[in-house]
């Protein structure tokens, strides 16, 4: 375990991204070119280009990158790698066009939503739900024209996206005579909840209490699960426990079929018992039907991926749509996040809570990274500045607004299989952010983190412009 | 064959439903074990001595006054004399010892000899000209682009246009294989044009990528109605999870336990409490412990394990929250 300081300094940081973008539209805001000159560094590897243009896909475009490699420190996956950058070098851009094109953004991105192509649909109920949710319609003003005394407001968006199909997973359900149910499984719980959602899928498959079933995870000797990252746990515990434990349900009434006296495949659990499908009256309590396995308990292997059991039950590709209020004083440069709003779809979601708790998350990490996370380096001696706890500052409670999360579920949504959601909304709190610093000042600042000299030097500039 | 879809909607009983985390009582009430609770019978402690210079190559190493302090099991040297380091905190050499202190020691005691080089810490515009146009790539350029799922097809083209700054051994197609090098890709690696010459070549710190062009962006420019020009930038930060700390019930007296260093976190804290909190400052006393569990003994029950770990897991991931005001 690393002290505090050396953490900083030696466990790793975000490559570093800067663009200079020329993007261009017709009239009616319609995107036809995009032309970038990136730079940016992940320390002595250099790294690469963040995916711009992020999630529009405009016709025509050039991009140049520049990889700079030096004395950092080393880089590391932070939640989501180049998304966020991506989206901060993209969706400012566009909202910097948008304004040059006196046009609302809502108006302006949702006219273009052609080009994020497979996702359309998604993205344009995703962007209704968040203006709804935002109150878009009220608070937003043309640029600079939302001010009183020392304060602006002003309101900004982002779009984000990511993979997050389902990692190799393997487990094994064991249903005992006696009644007793466990699940072994390699994988570890980072603290998301994926203890929880593995024991919802087993527990609802098998028709019986949470409880009920023991779970042992995170350990080397059960079977082999894939590690936490890239948002590919959920997708990948959740299918492998559904595959185990149907063919561990299936196999426990083949024993209990004879015994109701019906076809094993007109059973099904449900309530702790096992019955006749539309026969409530023709069942066993769930410890009757195990005392039917006789001495042996049954062991079922369930595995993702897995062709021979179709269908897939994980699947890969998200969209997401977030939207940010601040409030900006003019005299000191201070940023104050007001609201927040998190629209994302995930496929099928297993737990609403937990799920809706990893988009809370983000937003406030997504608030921290976008006015205060910033390593500082000493260019005299090479060295980091601000390895300590009070000038690497993080967001406090102080710093959290409203925090407003919806997640589509549903048609269009469900029938896709579980989706990972780890990283896709700690993406868009960036741009949204500083999109909403630019609609409250009516000038860009073009850095992030967005801290007091950053502000009071772009409003500078726009005085003196 | 039996049916493993997603029972669909009417048919789930806790699928999509909202249900409460099963290890959050453990963890709210403070007996969830995590890392550091951890003590095995035997256990040793490492520590490592790191570089002080951000760009340096390691002249000598002296481990001799370390191996002989009483408590120290193991010292192992990571990057030897002759290693060039590219970062400050970079592993240098790495201590076994019975406790934290001993090791902290151990590490004070060892002397190492650097030979300090120009470094570059600004990731500021690269100077026009400054930058190295793609050449001839490494193994660990080709295992990068695997990483970032460049299509097989691309990898093909771009081997076979910039070559190799070496042969590939069995051992590098091996690794490329198993991180998804397609037969293609690892045919193009072999045949590929060699160039060892580049390697000598010191390299530059600025690597231009491939330009990337789709459609024709100099017409669609010049039929634009409106053009946007801007620069923006993400600075880079680190990588850790943050993490807000609990809000605290009206103002109960609070001693911080700290394992390893509570003159730091102690001055911050109160200085910094919020002047608009709904709820009075705490009042703090400080300890410097040995061990987690005398920390328990000083607030007993659950309030104190439950103080006792917002405090370790908030200091030691997070750090004070104050206002800025």
């Amino acid at each position: 375990m690393l002290e505090r300081d050396t953490e900083l300094k030696v466990a790793g940081a975000r490559p570093s991204a800067y663009a200079r973008v020329k993007v261009a539209a017709k009239r009616d805001g319609t995107l036809i070119a995009w032309q970038s000159n990136s730079w940016g560094t992940g320390g002595p590897g250099g790294g690469g280009m963040p995916p711009i243009p992020y999630v529009f896909s405009i016709p025509n475009q050039r991009q140049e990158h520049t990889a700079i490699r030096n004395n950092i420190g080393p880089a590391r996956a932070w939640r989501a790698p180049n998304h966020p950058q991506a989206a901060v070098l993209t969706m400012c851009a566009l909202d910097d066009l948008a304004a040059k094109l006196n046009l609302d953004p809502v108006e302006f991105f949702g006219k273009n939503l052609n080009l994020t192509q497979r996702r359309e649909n998604t993205y344009r109920e995703e962007l209704n739900i968040a203006s709804e949710l935002m109150g878009w319609k009220q608070k937003w003003h043309p640029r600079g024209q939302n001010a009183s005394g020392d304060t602006a407001r002003g309101v900004g968006l982002s779009f984000h996206t990511w993979g997050g199909r389902g990692h190799a997973s393997d487990c094994d359900l064991t249903i005992h005579p006696d009644g007793s149910v466990d699940l072994k499984m390699g994988s570890q719980d980072l603290g998301t909840g994926t203890r929880t959602c593995i024991l919802m899928v087993a527990a609802d498959t098998l028709g019986i209490p949470m409880d009920a079933i023991q779970l042992q995870i995170g350990d080397t000797t059960y079977p082999p699960s894939g590690g936490s990252g890239g948002s590919t746990t959920i997708g990948g515990v959740t299918s492998s426990t559904r595959r185990a434990s149907v063919d561990a349900r299936d196999a426990l009434f083949a024993k209990v079929a004879p015994a109701l006296n019906v076809q094993s495949d007109q059973l099904e659990c449900v309530n702790g018992k096992v019955m006749v499908k539309g026969d409530s009256s023709r069942f066993l309590s769930w410890k009757e039907a195990c005392s039917k396995l006789g001495v042996m308990p049954v062991t079922m292997r369930g595995k993702n991926p897995d062709k021979n059991k179709p269908p897939d039950l994980t699947n890969s590709g998200v969209g997401g749509v977030q939207m940010a209020e601040v409030e900006v004083d003019t005299d000191t440069g201070i940023v104050k996040v007001k609201k927040m709003v998190a629209v994302q779809d995930c496929g099928l979601v297993i737990n609403l809570k937990t799920a809706e708790s990893q988009c809370y998350g983000a937003l406030i990490m997504g608030i921290s990274y976008s006015l205060f996370e910033e390593k500082v380096m000493d260019p005299v001696t090479g060295r980091m500045l601000n390895a300590d706890m009070e000038f690497y500052r993080l967001a406090g409670l102080n710093d959290i607004p409203e925090l407003v999360v919806h997640m589509m579920t549903g048609k269009g949504y469900d029938e896709r299989g579980v989706i990972g959601l780890g990283e896709p909304p700690v993406i868009s709190p960036g741009a949204a952010i500083s999109n909403a610093v630019a609609n409250a000042i009516g000038v860009r600042v073009p850095f992030l983190p967005l801290t007091p000299d950053r502000v009071l030097n772009a409003l500078e500039q726009k005085a003196g412009a | 064959m039996p049916d493993y879809a997603w029972p669909d909607a009417q048919h789930r009983t806790l699928i999509g439903a909202r249900v409460t985390r099963v290890d959050a009582p453990a963890k709210v009430s403070g007996q969830a074990k995590y890392t550091y609770d951890v003590h095995r019978p035997g256990m040793l402690y490492g520590k490592v001595f790191r570089s002080p210079y951000a760009h340096a190559k390691v002249v000598s190493i002296d481990t001799s006054a370390a191996e002989k302090m009483p408590g120290i099991k193991a010292i192992h040297i990571v990057q030897g004399p002759g290693s060039t380091i590219h970062w400050a905190g970079d592993d240098i050499v790495a201590v076994a010892a019975v406790d934290e202190p001993t090791a902290e020691d151990a590490v004070r005691a060892i002397k190492v000899k650097f030979q300090q080089l120009p470094h570059l810490v600004s990731d500021a515009e690269p100077p026009k000209g400054s930058a190295q146009e793609e050449g001839p790539l490494s193994i660990d350029a080709i295992d990068d682009m695997l990483d970032n799922q460049v299509p097989a097809n691309q990898m093909v083209s771009t081997i076979q246009r910039d070559g190799l700054i070496k042969k590939a051994s069995e051992d590098d197609l091996n690794m490329l294989k198993a991180d998804g090098a397609t037969d293609a890709v690892l045919e193009a690696i072999r045949s590929a044009t060699l160039h060892p010459e580049v390697s000598a070549k010191p390299p530059s710190n600025y690597q231009k990528a491939a330009a990337q062009t789709v459609g024709d962006p100099d017409k669609a420019f010049a039929e634009a109605d409106a053009v946007s020009e801007g620069c923006t930038a993400f600075r880079s930060s680190r990588i850790a999870a943050s993490k807000v700390t609990d809000r605290f019930p009206s103002g109960p007296t609070m001693s911080i336990f700290s394992l390893t260093s509570p003159r730091r976190i102690f001055p911050v804290f109160p200085a910094r409490w919020p002047s608009r909190s709904r709820f009075p400052p705490p009042t703090f006393a400080c300890t410097k412990t040995t061990s987690a569990e005398d920390s328990q003994q000083v607030l007993p029950g659950s309030l104190g394990n439950f103080y006792r770990r917002s405090f370790q897991e908030g200091w030691r991931q997070a750090g004070p929250n104050h206002a800025r005001a």
